[in-house]
């Protein structure tokens, strides 16, 4: 079952998608808030190395460059001081009084790296003293990194080797569960593949597919019951009537001569004579009718081997209306034989007896139904890989009812019990033709029979 | 022997009523000499007494089963045998006839179609005993045919010979006498199982055939066509 590994493949195929898309999302994630960053947060126009590059020193102290308003240079920044060597303020600009006091070495070393009075502050050396940009509370975060410098190289020139091994690892993880996958489905597959075939099966329950094996174990137990249950009935029926077929063909046997020993005592009155004919018929109507019923139920339930055999039809097909035509019951029947000379030759794979029989019924049908003497003619031709035989009569042909159930294939309580041609249809499907019934003009009945070739 | 109803059969089946009616039947037909056996022990005894010369044996006997019976009985004499059975299964059938019985017949059946079988079983095995005795002339209409000088009589005595091929073809018929004959049967009594493209030739060896035998070959009465079957000698007693 080729289902389960498309399954399987569009599963892997799925995760390694959700995978790249994954990436992407996060890379644009963080291109997002870089971006964020940059453009939405409040910027700080100059940064503060700018800034105290551009402090001029003059009579009156500390300025800003003359090339910008001071609101201009401190756009982003809350106060600015400068310190001078003995840490005391030499100059600010908008510094908060609690910031204007003198700073020991060791204050400027812990602010120029963490914050001053929780203030995040910028440092930036000149020769005028250090001048300090501080910015509002908790507007920034300050972090101490320390590393080598091959550590970022190696971050730099190994993040798309990392990547590409992940993904990679990725992949071949989802393979390999993909292939967990289809190793425990394919068993499962197989089972329902075996069960479609009519087998029985019996699968391991382990692995995640146990519970699914389990199920399909205990319909494969089911129909297997099943399956014995109708093989039994059948075999029950097919033996009953067998059976029953068996009992009553000695008794009938008596029957049967001690009738034709009546119908042939010339001591007799015509009249009993005549009664005795009556019972020899019908007798010999049973007769036929057991035969039908075995050769039915034998036919429907698969008990009748086909012994086929390849024959040329020509032949064969001469000699069984031959012995039809020898027969007591085709005294008064005029019975012809055409064939073209490509059925002629044409070789069939067929079970003789069962053929005779599927003729036999055919003709005798013709002749039991039809009071007077009957006019067949018997026809083989060649049709596509089909020999394709027709029976036709000039009799009274089949009434509608029994048209109706033969072609339509429905049976209701009024169907009309037609055994002799039901073997016909069932004979000809045993050996992968068909056979059709029809009315034959301007009278009679027609029935064609589907043979194929070889 | 003068005719096969001079032959000896041995009836074996375990009903009574059956047995009575087959006696009546064959001794109605003309045959003379016919014993019965309801079950395997007395048909053994009977057979021990005298070897009869044809066997009708039932499958389902009360000590036994005809098979087994036919097989033990077979491999003291080969004795020809037709199966009367109700078992009417192709297995049985196919078993029957392959152990060497002659026929194979399921009950019920046309007491005309037991004698037929009968006859020709006789007919085939005793063909060369009967022949040492039995004249082989064939009687047509108002002409007589000696087959064993291939010779057609006719009524104001004088004689016209037939070919080897007609020769061949009026003995099949003849076997057959009152029964259709095929074409196939036909060209493979006269030129072998392999006839292709015989065929034609035997529509001309019966017209010749034909102009010897009838009255009005243009009317046969006793070389009658079956269309697109094959050939019958008519009965005597039709002609």
């Amino acid at each position: 079952m080729k289902t389960f590994a498309r399954l399987i493949w569009r599963y892997v195929l799925t995760a390694v998608g959700v995978v790249l898309l994954l990436l992407v999302l996060t890379i644009s994630l963080l291109g997002w808030i870089s971006w964020r960053e940059g453009y939405l947060q409040p910027q700080r126009e100059y940064s503060y190395s700018e800034i105290a590059d551009s402090m001029v020193e003059t009579d009156n102290g500390m300025i800003f460059g003359a090339e910008h308003a001071p609101e201009e240079w401190m756009d982003g920044y809350a106060w600015a001081m400068i310190l001078d060597e003995k840490g005391n303020v030499k100059w600010n600009y908008n510094l908060p009084d609690e910031l204007d006091n003198h700073y020991s070495s060791s204050d400027i070393a812990s602010f120029s790296r963490w914050y001053l009075d929780d203030y995040p502050v910028f440092c930036w050396s000149e020769n005028y003293g250090l001048f300090v940009a501080g910015l509002t509370k908790g507007s920034l975060w300050k972090y101490n990194l320390y590393n080598s410098p091959n550590v970022l190289q190696d971050i730099v020139h190994g993040i798309p080797l990392v990547i590409l091994g992940m993904l990679l690892l990725v992949l071949i993880f989802c393979l390999w569960i993909g292939w967990r996958g289809t190793k425990r489905l394919r068993i499962v597959a197989e089972g329902l593949d075996a069960l479609a075939d009519g087998q029985t099966v019996q699968l391991p329950t382990d692995g995640f597919t146990g519970e699914l094996a389990q199920k399909l174990n205990q319909t494969s137990s089911h129909l297997q019951k099943r399956n014995e249950m109708l093989v039994r009935r059948d075999d029950t029926r097919t033996q009953w009537i067998a059976g029953v077929s068996h009992d009553v063909r000695t008794p009938l046997a008596l029957i049967l001569g001690w009738g034709e020993q009546l119908e042939q005592d010339s001591s007799l009155p015509d009249t009993v004579r005549h009664k005795a004919a009556g019972i020899r018929t019908q007798c010999e109507k049973l007769r036929s009718l057991i035969d039908d019923l075995n050769l039915t139920s034998k036919l429907e339930y698969g008990a009748q081997p086909l012994r086929k055999e390849t024959f040329t039809a020509g032949p064969l097909f001469r000699e069984l209306v031959a012995q039809f035509y020898d027969s007591p019951l085709a005294e008064n029947c005029e019975i012809t034989l055409n064939q073209t000379n490509a059925a002629e030759h044409a070789q069939i794979s067929v079970d003789r007896a069962l053929l005779a029989r599927l003729l036999e019924n055919l003709l005798s049908n013709s002749v039991r139904h039809n009071s007077e003497s009957v006019k067949i003619c018997i026809e083989t031709e060649i049709r596509e890989n089909f020999l394709y035989l027709t029976v036709i009569d000039n009799g009274k042909g089949y009434p509608p009812e029994i048209l109706a159930a033969l072609n339509l294939q429905e049976t209701t309580e009024n169907t009309p019990h037609i055994l002799g041609l039901h073997v016909v249809e069932q004979i000809a499907a045993a050996h992968g033709g068909k056979s059709i019934f029809e009315s034959n003009y301007p009278s009679g009945a027609r029935t064609c029979v589907w043979l194929p070739l070889g | 022997m003068n005719s096969i109803y001079e032959v000896r059969i041995l009836i074996v089946d375990d009903n009574k009523d059956l047995l009575h009616l087959l006696c009546e039947q064959l001794s109605g037909a003309g045959y003379r000499h016919i014993q019965t056996a309801a079950n395997c022990a007395a048909a053994k005894k009977l057979f021990a007494a005298e070897i009869p010369e044809l066997m009708i044996l039932d499958i389902n006997l009360p000590d036994g089963d005809g098979f087994s019976l036919f097989r033990a009985l077979h491999a003291k004499a080969d004795v020809p045998a037709l199966f009367l059975s109700a078992r009417d299964a192709d297995a049985d059938r196919l078993f029957g006839l392959g152990l060497g019985a002659d026929d194979y017949l399921t009950k019920p059946f046309l007491m005309q179609e037991l004698l037929l079988r009968v006859q020709h079983i006789l007919l085939r095995t005793y063909r060369a005993e009967l022949a040492r005795t039995k004249s082989k002339d064939l009687k047509l209409a108002d002409r007589s045919v000696d087959l064993n000088d291939a010779l057609v009589t006719l009524s104001n005595g004088d004689t016209i010979p037939l070919t080897a091929t007609e020769l061949a073809l009026l003995r099949k018929l003849a076997d057959n006498r009152g029964h259709i004959v095929t074409y196939d049967s036909l060209c493979s009594a006269v030129w072998g199982a392999d006839y292709y493209g015989y065929e034609n030739s035997l529509g001309v060896h019966i017209r010749h055939l034909r102009q010897k035998l009838e009255q009005d070959p243009n009317q046969p009465r006793c070389l009658l066509t079956v269309r697109g079957i094959g050939y019958k000698l008519a009965k005597e007693e039709l002609l």
